[in-house]
């Protein structure tokens, strides 16, 4: 049975929506401890030496090394009782529906991470919409995040949906 | 890796990615929490997990998507490139517990002098549930150009 749409002009007027531009410092400490906490201590990402003698001719980061400072840190009074900000790291509209759940995630690469870059990341929600699921309505929201680098090539971009039921 | 470049001409629909074995500890997912900064409780505080209705501390969705960033980018070698990575999480992975990152080639072409190559990979734990589903394209150098 369809369930009456519950987007409003409201919720739909967020499609477009975009957060401010965020920047990410690829160090080198930053890059060996994401490495090393992904347990991937491939040398192109640790060993200096190496990587210069690879095609790359110098450190890169791991392909999601992006999703490693993705926020700034909230102070520990403005977190939730689960430990979560109360705002998240993307942006969703209210809506009716309380539980939110990740749509998965679609990476596009252009250019690798390179030791000392500065990435700066855009994200802006792109499509709204209600699909009917076993346990009632969805709202998909669907956000698209593009990181560029200092030289103003495009890096990656990064598509995702979170779900509310 | 040193290991060895692989190239496009090596690889065939149907053929298997090498399996990438990982039970992530208490240690790492700590580890990942302060690389990303994520105070979340249901990573590292067992008591606050559990009274959640959790079976035990609950693996990060990102950090699965790392490990299959690693099954490709170990599969492919230095010169070859992860070009699209794709991926959802089904279920709860729990700390200490199996994920077998795998890959199957579904697709291979060459375009612009490149060799193109396409895979499901998944994660799944020790009974074979597949946790995490997802698709990736790897471009590989190719032995006669």
């Amino acid at each position: 049975m369809a369930h009456a749409s519950l987007i409003t002009d409201e919720i739909r007027s967020w499609i477009g929506h975009e957060t401010p531009p965020w920047t990410i410092e690829a160090t080198r400490l930053d890059i060996r401890r994401f490495a090393v906490a992904t347990d991937d201590l491939n040398p192109l990402y640790l060993d200096e030496t190496y990587a210069q003698h690879s095609v790359h001719g110098s450190l890169i980061a791991p392909p999601l090394f992006y999703m490693a400072p993705l926020t700034d840190p909230v102070p520990e009074t403005e977190l939730r009782p689960d430990g979560l900000p109360y705002e998240g790291k993307f942006p969703i509209p209210p809506t009716p529906l309380p539980r939110l759940m990740d749509g998965g995630t679609e990476i596009e690469f252009f250019v690798p991470i390179r030791v000392g870059d500065t990435l700066i990341g855009r994200c802006k929600i792109t499509d709204i919409y209600q699909k009917d699921g076993r346990t009632g309505p969805l709202i998909f929201v669907v956000r698209e995040t593009r990181f560029t680098n200092q030289h103003g090539e495009l890096v990656l971009v990064e598509k995702g949906a979170s779900i509310l039921r | 890796m040193a290991d060895g470049q692989l190239y496009f001409e090596e690889v065939a629909v149907g053929a298997s990615l090498p399996t990438l074995q990982k039970t992530p500890s208490n240690t790492l997912l700590f580890l990942y929490s302060a690389i990303t900064w994520n105070p979340q409780r249901i990573h590292f505080d067992k008591d606050f997990t559990l009274s959640e209705g959790y079976k035990e501390i609950v693996v990060h969705g990102p950090l699965r998507g790392a490990f299959l960033s690693q099954l490709l980018t170990r599969w492919i070698g230095d010169a070859g490139v992860l070009k699209k990575l794709s991926y959802a999480n089904r279920d709860i992975a729990y700390v200490n517990e199996l994920l077998a990152c795998k890959g199957t080639v579904t697709r291979t072409w060459i375009a612009d002098d490149k060799g193109w190559v396409e895979c499901d990979i998944w994660a799944e734990n020790a009974q074979g549930d597949k946790l995490t589903l997802g698709s990736a394209t790897v471009i590989l150098p190719r032995k006669e150009v």
